[in-house]
C-alpha cells in the first residue's frame, strides 16, 4: 500500500515541479507598456500604411507622450482610439476586454453601430415566396417576375454556400432579373464571395489583387495574389442583376461588389460601401485588451486601393429612417424600376 | 507530399497494420483505454503576447505489441476543453446592438479559447538487453501526428505537426510480483509543421480554410522545431489478462516560425488494459 502511495505522490510531484516559460503574472496595466505594444503590433502587421499614405512614426511621436505610466485605462483608451482613428479603417476594432469601456471602431457611436436605413422585415413585405437557404441567404420573388436574393454574410465553409446558391438560383431561374441585396452584409470569407459571384459570370475576369504583410518591416509583403471571377457551379444566371449596397456593406461584401461589377449584366444601386476590404487579425496586449488589424493591401482591377473610400454605386439611392419605420424601402422600389 | 492530418493518420494506420501483419504468432498484444487530465500552457507570439493555459480532459486508446526482441505500439488521444489568458480569468467583451426601432441589446461574450488536441503516434523499439531480464532497455523511433485546434477571438497554438523522433525506453517487469514500471523519452529530429502564416489569414482564391492553413506547411529541423516528451508509468497486474496503470506524461515544444510558439503539456492519466 505504501508503495502505491509513493507512486501516486511521485506522479503528482512531477506534474507540479516544472517551471513555466512565461512570467508568473503576465497581466500588466502599465499604460506605456500597453500603448507601445499596440503601436508595435500595428507597425508589424498593418498592411495599409503605403496605400493610405500614413506616417505611423509621426503618430507615435504625437500620441506616445500623452501616455504616462500612471495613466488609467480610460485615459489610455482615449489616446489609443484617437491614434487609431487616423487610420480611417472600419476593420480596426478595439475591444477593451475586462473593462466597462465600449468597443471602439471608426464606424461605432459609443460602441454601437447605428444603421437605420434597412430592415429585413420591411423587405419581406415586398417579397412573396420567401425562402431561407441557410442562415446567410434568403430568396423570393418581387412584383413583375423579378427575383430577390438577400445575402447577410459570406460563410467560411464553401459546401453550404454551393448548396444554398443551387437552391436559390434554381428557384429564380425563370425570373427576368434578380435584385441581389447585400446592404446589411458586413463581410465574411472572400472565397465564398468569389464562388457566389461566379454563379453570375460568363467569362473570366480579374477583380482584385491582394498582398499581405509577411514580415515586421512596413515594406514586408508577400507576392500579389490575383483573384478572378469566373463561372462556378452548375449554371449561371445571366439576366440583369441589380446589386444593392450601402455603407454597411463591408469587407467580403465589398470584394463581392468588385467581382459583380466586372459583369455587364450588373448594376450597383444604393450607397457607397464601407471601404474596409482587407482581411484582419486579432491581437492582444498585456492588459487584456484586444484589437483587430488589417493585414492586406487589396487593390481593385484598376490597380487602385479603395480602402477608406468604398465602392461607389452606379445609381445612388438611400433610405431615410422615417421611411423604413413607415414600412417603405425606397432603394428596393427603385431597383425594380431599373430592371430593363 | 502528405499535408493533411487525414493523410498522415492514414499513413500511420497503414504502418500499424503492416507492423501487425508482420508480428510473430507468439507475440503478446495489449489493448488499453485511458482517461486523463492535461495541463496545457502555451505562448504563441504568432497571435498574442499573452500566455494561455487550461486543464483539458483527455481520452485515449493504446495498442501495444511485445515479442522477444521487439516492442511496438500505437497511441491515440483526444482532448477537449478551454484555455484562458494567464492573468485575465473571466475576461469578456461586450457587444452593444441597436435595431432600427432604437431597442438596445447587450451581448457579453467570454474570451476563452476552445482547445482540441488530437494526437496519433506509432513507435517501434528494439530491446538492448537480454529479453529474460526484469529490467529491459530498448531504443527505436516514433512517428507522430499532432493537431492542436483552437478557436475563438484569438487562436493561439493552432498547429499541425507530423514528426519523427528517436525513443528510448526502460521497462521493469519482474518475473514474480504484480507491479511493473516503464519510463521513456523522445526528442523530435524533424517535423512537417503547419501554422498560420505571418499575416494570420487563410483566405485564398478558390480555396477553403483548410487549403489556406495547410498551404503553409514546411519541414523544420531541430533549429526551428524542438519537441521532447517523457513519461513514467506505474502499473499493476490485476489478473492474467487485465492491468491498470497510472501515467505521467510531459511534453515541451518550441516552434520558431513565423513567430515563436512555446507549448508545455503535462498529463496524468489512468489506463485499463487487456493482454491477449
Amino acid at each position: 500500500m505504501k508503495q502505491k502511495f509513493f507512486m501516486l505522490a511521485a506522479l503528482l510531484g512531477l506534474a507540479s515541479c516544472t517551471a513555466p516559460f512565461y512570467p508568473e503574472d503576465p497581466a500588466d496595466k502599465n499604460a506605456v507598456r500597453n500603448f507601445d505594444q499596440i503601436w508595435n503590433d500595428f507597425d508589424a502587421y498593418y498592411g495599409l500604411f503605403e496605400a493610405k499614405h500614413l506616417d505611423w512614426d509621426s503618430l507615435y511621436a504625437v500620441y506616445r507622450p500623452q501616455v504616462q505610466e500612471g495613466t488609467d485605462e480610460e485615459g489610455l483608451y482615449q489616446v489609443v482610439t484617437q491614434m487609431l482613428g487616423h487610420l480611417n479603417d472600419h476593420h480596426i476594432t478595439l475591444f477593451p476586454a475586462g473593462t466597462d469601456l465600449p468597443r471602439w471602431s471608426n464606424d461605432l457611436t459609443n460602441g454601437v453601430f447605428i444603421f437605420d436605413e434597412f430592415d429585413l422585415d420591411v423587405v419581406k413585405t415586398y417579397v412573396s415566396n420567401w425562402h431561407e437557404a441557410g442562415d446567410f441567404l434568403q430568396w423570393g420573388t418581387l412584383a413583375d417576375n423579378i427575383g430577390y436574393m438577400h445575402i447577410s454574410s459570406f460563410p467560411d465553409k464553401i459546401k453550404p454556400v454551393e448548396t444554398a446558391l443551387e437552391q436559390a438560383l434554381n428557384g429564380l431561374k425563370n425570373t427576368r432579373a434578380i435584385v441581389l441585396d447585400i446592404r446589411d452584409c458586413p463581410g465574411g470569407f472572400d472565397p465564398a464571395a468569389q464562388y457566389i459571384a461566379g454563379r453570375f459570370a460568363t467569362t473570366r475576369s480579374l477583380y482584385m489583387t491582394v498582398r499581405k504583410r509577411n514580415g515586421p518591416k512596413k515594406t514586408d509583403f508577400g507576392p500579389g495574389v490575383e483573384w478572378y471571377v469566373e463561372p462556378t457551379g452548375s449554371s449561371q444566371f445571366t439576366k440583369p442583376v441589380i446589386l444593392l449596397t450601402s455603407r454597411a456593406t463591408g469587407s467580403a461584401g465589398e470584394t463581392f461588389t468588385w467581382a459583380m461589377n466586372r459583369m455587364e449584366t450588373v448594376q450597383q444601386l444604393g450607397d457607397t460601401t464601407s471601404g474596409a476590404f482587407s482581411d484582419n487579425i486579432m491581437r492582444e496586449t498585456w492588459n487584456g485588451w484586444m484589437y483587430t488589424i488589417s493585414v492586406g493591401d487589396y487593390r481593385a482591377a484598376d490597380g487602385k486601393s479603395y480602402e477608406g473610400i468604398g465602392v461607389a454605386p452606379d445609381v445612388f439611392c438611400r433610405n431615410e429612417k422615417a421611411e423604413v419605420l413607415a414600412g417603405k424601402d425606397r432603394v428596393l422600389e427603385m431597383a425594380m424600376t431599373l430592371v430593363p | 507530399m502528405m499535408k493533411t492530418p487525414f493523410q498522415w493518420i492514414s499513413a500511420t494506420a497503414l504502418a500499424v497494420v503492416l507492423a501487425f501483419l508482420s508480428m510473430p504468432a507468439t507475440a503478446q498484444h495489449t489493448l488499453g483505454f485511458s482517461v486523463g487530465l492535461e495541463k496545457t500552457e502555451l505562448l504563441d507570439q504568432n497571435t498574442s503576447v499573452l500566455p494561455y493555459k487550461g486543464f483539458i480532459p483527455q481520452a485515449g486508446l493504446q495498442w501495444q505489441h511485445r515479442s522477444k526482441h521487439w516492442q511496438s505500439g500505437f497511441d491515440l488521444s483526444v482532448g477537449r476543453g478551454h484555455l484562458q489568458a494567464v492573468g485575465h480569468p473571466g475576461r469578456s467583451v461586450v457587444f452593444l446592438e441597436e435595431d432600427i426601432h432604437g431597442v438596445r441589446d447587450t451581448v457579453r461574450v467570454p474570451v476563452v479559447v476552445p482547445w482540441t488536441p488530437v494526437e496519433a503516434s506509432f513507435y517501434l523499439l528494439r530491446g538492448l538487453t537480454a529479453p529474460d531480464r526484469d529490467l529491459r532497455m530498448s531504443a527505436g523511433g516514433m512517428v507522430s501526428d499532432q493537431f492542436f485546434y483552437s478557436d475563438g477571438f484569438v487562436r493561439p497554438g493552432l498547429m499541425h505537426t507530423a514528426s519523427v523522433a528517436p525513443r528510448f525506453q526502460l521497462d521493469y517487469r519482474p518475473e514474480t510480483g504484480r507491479m511493473f514500471f516503464s519510463a521513456g523519452i523522445t526528442a523530435t529530429l524533424a517535423a512537417l509543421v503547419t501554422r498560420m502564416r505571418y499575416d494570420g489569414t487563410v483566405s485564398q482564391p478558390g480555396g477553403t480554410r483548410w487549403n489556406g492553413f495547410f498551404g503553409n506547411t514546411t519541414l523544420h529541423g531541430p533549429d526551428k522545431h524542438r519537441r521532447w516528451t517523457g513519461f513514467v508509468q506505474f502499473g499493476y497486474q490485476l489478473t492474467t489478462h487485465w492491468q491498470a496503470a497510472a501515467t505521467y506524461r510531459f511534453e515541451r515544444s518550441h516552434d520558431a516560425l513565423p513567430r515563436p510558439l512555446d507549448l508545455q503539456r503535462q498529463k496524468v492519466s489512468a489506463t485499463l488494459s487487456w493482454t491477449y
